[in-house]
């Protein structure tokens, strides 16, 4: 068998503390006002501990080669101390996970990345943003997260699925339960359903101005925030969303091993993958390499991959890359040759990937985490 | 009558976002070229152009806007589009999912009735009375060249519906099929529950 190429810092200890040295740096600006002065001793503990963390499953990715490993350390912990931040958020600003008319009236509701798929097409024929949240002010606010999310998805393309997403960690974290599938084959073709998803909720909304994702289908719904149940109609939407929830994010990962809700169902995985047209990062397949053992197909949990090609869907989140046994696949910057440089491609694409996703999950991984100490002390 | 076709092209966006998932569903999962799905649009606009027709006629010759049995055609409608498109979407795909026997009947009567499946959804998809088009009901009633006024707001409100065939154009013709079929499948159940609402409400 072909042997695997390795990093140039794989198993170095020097070569992996040089190439993690900016990132520390880097970590620590981004977590500088949580690490500051005037906040709580928990807090700044809380502070202090998540930059370890972050700093060294970057270490951890550098050193051992392993990219899929630790991100996915990162993005699940992530997910989970979002929803408890959140939810927190929420209840000490209105004492409730619910929201009501009268938050909508006033546009507090935080903005979520998923109602970008809804709100181009009425912004750009209306001049109307149909989502109930404040422009400029506040926490989440419309502007400012779709700055972050479309720079995001600019630079990483659909990589933001795999490593920016503050929900994708829940089924990432489902999809990893089991050892081994109990649905041993899943049709990758279901990958295309997102796209019905994006097509028809972009339209869908666009003709009633409300964004209609959020408003029935949301299977996150379940662990944000959700409509206060008033009516049939509220009882009927939040029906629809835990259901949702237990079958895609949590029943059909954890027997499929692969990320359902995200590779099946997200209209915003969707509208990212098209970004991955105009990015210049990939995860190139090199079929000289290749033994055909299948490993990478069965590993890939968003459906991505068709005759060991990685295709517009794939999240680069490097499962596929960790697993290949000959090095076959590899993070690639297009326009340069995959044979060589791989190991600048890689570094250079997890870089920015990392930044992203501290800058979305550090935040809430500090305040989820103070709370958390809080609860025991 | 002039304002007619102004309301139809202001208002064509809405129009798209309306019945474009019906659309965009057909041509989509029938898998053909630009000038197979401009055929397509052409029918499914015939069977819209019919109804509109039929709507004009009613509201010249009764002078009356829509009411309680409008409602009920419109529900009525929605469920048989919804229906329709079921039907479309599953017909091409029921082979693989369930036994023999039922899926090749419902394959063989979709089958090489595409156009005739699209002009029948444009005809359902009119029906489904949306506010520009209440608004045309309403400014109609009593009005003279009632026809023409239906006319002219049907070529305005159709613009945004041409660049949909060149979806025709894109390579990977089986990903854009199996789009189209899940298109058009929740197409369907939206149809569906909206029209079983519109009954439930208004009755
Ligand atoms: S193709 Fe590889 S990198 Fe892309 S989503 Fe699948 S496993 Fe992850
Ligand atoms: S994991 Fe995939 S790309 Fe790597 S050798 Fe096996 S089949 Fe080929």
């Amino acid at each position: 068998m072909k042997n695997k190429p390795t990093y140039w810092s794989t198993g170095r200890i020097g070569r992996s503390i040089l190439l993690t040295a900016p990132m520390v740096l880097l970590i620590g600006l981004m977590l500088s006002g949580n690490l500051a002065g005037g906040q709580s001793y928990v807090h700044t503990f809380s502070a202090v501990v998540a930059l370890l963390f972050f700093v060294s499953m970057f270490w951890m990715m550098i050193y051992t080669g392993r990219t899929d490993r630790w991100r996915a350390v990162v993005f699940i912990i992530g997910a989970l101390l979002f929803c408890i931040s959140f939810i927190s958020n929420l209840i000490e600003v209105r004492s409730s996970m619910t929201f009501s008319d009268a938050e909508q009236l006033t546009c507090t509701i935080p903005f979520c990345h998923i109602v970008t798929t809804m709100v181009i097409i009425p912004a750009a024929i209306k001049q109307t943003i149909i989502f109930p949240g404040s422009l400029v002010e506040g926490y989440a606010s419309i502007s400012s997260m779709l700055v972050i999310v479309l720079g995001f998805s600019i630079v990483i393309g659909r990589g933001f699925c795999s490593w920016g997403c503050f929900y994708g960690g829940w089924d990432d974290g489902t999809s990893r339960i089991l050892r081994r599938p109990v649905i041993r084959r899943v049709n990758s073709a279901f990958r295309w359903f997102a796209f019905a998803m994006l097509v028809l909720m972009a339209l869908w909304s666009a003709e009633s101005l409300s964004p209609k994702y959020c408003e029935w289908l949301c299977p996150f719904k379940a662990v944000t925030e959700n409509e206060r149940i008033v009516d049939g109609v509220t009882l009927v939407k939040n029906i629809v969303f835990y259901t949702l929830f237990v079958v895609l994010v949590v029943v059909l990962p954890l027997l499929t091993r692969k990320r359902i809700q995200c590779a099946t169902f997200c209209p915003m995985g969707a509208l990212l993958s098209l970004f991955n047209k105009i990015n210049v990062f990939d995860v190139r397949h090199r079929a000289d390499l290749c033994i055909n053992c299948g490993r990478c197909d069965k590993a890939c949990p968003m459906l991505a991959i068709e005759n060991h090609c990685p295709t517009l869907t794939c999240s680069k989140c490097g499962r596929c890359v960790d697993e290949c046994p000959t090095g076959a696949l590899r993070y690639h910057v297009r326009g340069t040759s995959p044979d060589r440089h791989f190991t600048w491609a890689r570094t250079l694409y997890i870089y920015p990937a990392y930044i992203f996703m501290v800058t979305l999950l550090g935040g809430s991984f500090v305040n989820g985490l103070a709370l958390i100490i809080n609860l025991f002390i | 009558m002039f304002e007619s076709l102004l309301i139809g092209l202001s208002t064509s966006a809405s129009c798209v976002a309306t019945c474009g998932n019906v659309v965009i569903g057909i041509i989509m999962a029938n898998r053909q070229g630009v000038g197979r799905s401009f055929a397509l649009l052409g029918a499914f606009m015939c069977g819209r152009l019919a109804t509109y027709a039929v709507i004009a006629a009613v509201v010249a010759v009764v002078s009356v806007g829509v009411g309680g049995i409008g409602a009920c055609a419109m529900a009525v409608g929605q469920i048989l589009l919804g229906l329709l498109m079921l039907l479309y979407a599953f017909g091409r795909t029921w082979r693989l999912c369930v036994g023999h026997r039922a899926s090749r009947r419902l394959y063989a009567l979709c089958r090489g009735r595409v156009v005739a499946v699209a002009a029948m959804a444009g005809l359902l998809s009119a029906l489904n009375v949306c506010p520009p088009m209440l608004s045309l009901i309403g400014s109609s009633v009593g009005a003279d060249h009632v026809v023409g006024r239906f006319v002219l707001f049907f070529i305005g409100s159709s613009v945004l519906f041409l660049p949909m065939p060149f979806i025709g154009t894109i390579r990977n013709k089986a990903a854009v099929g199996i789009i189209g079929r899940a298109v058009a499948a929740i197409v369907a159940i939206i149809f569906i529950f909206k029209g079983f609402a519109t009954l439930f409400y208004n009755f």
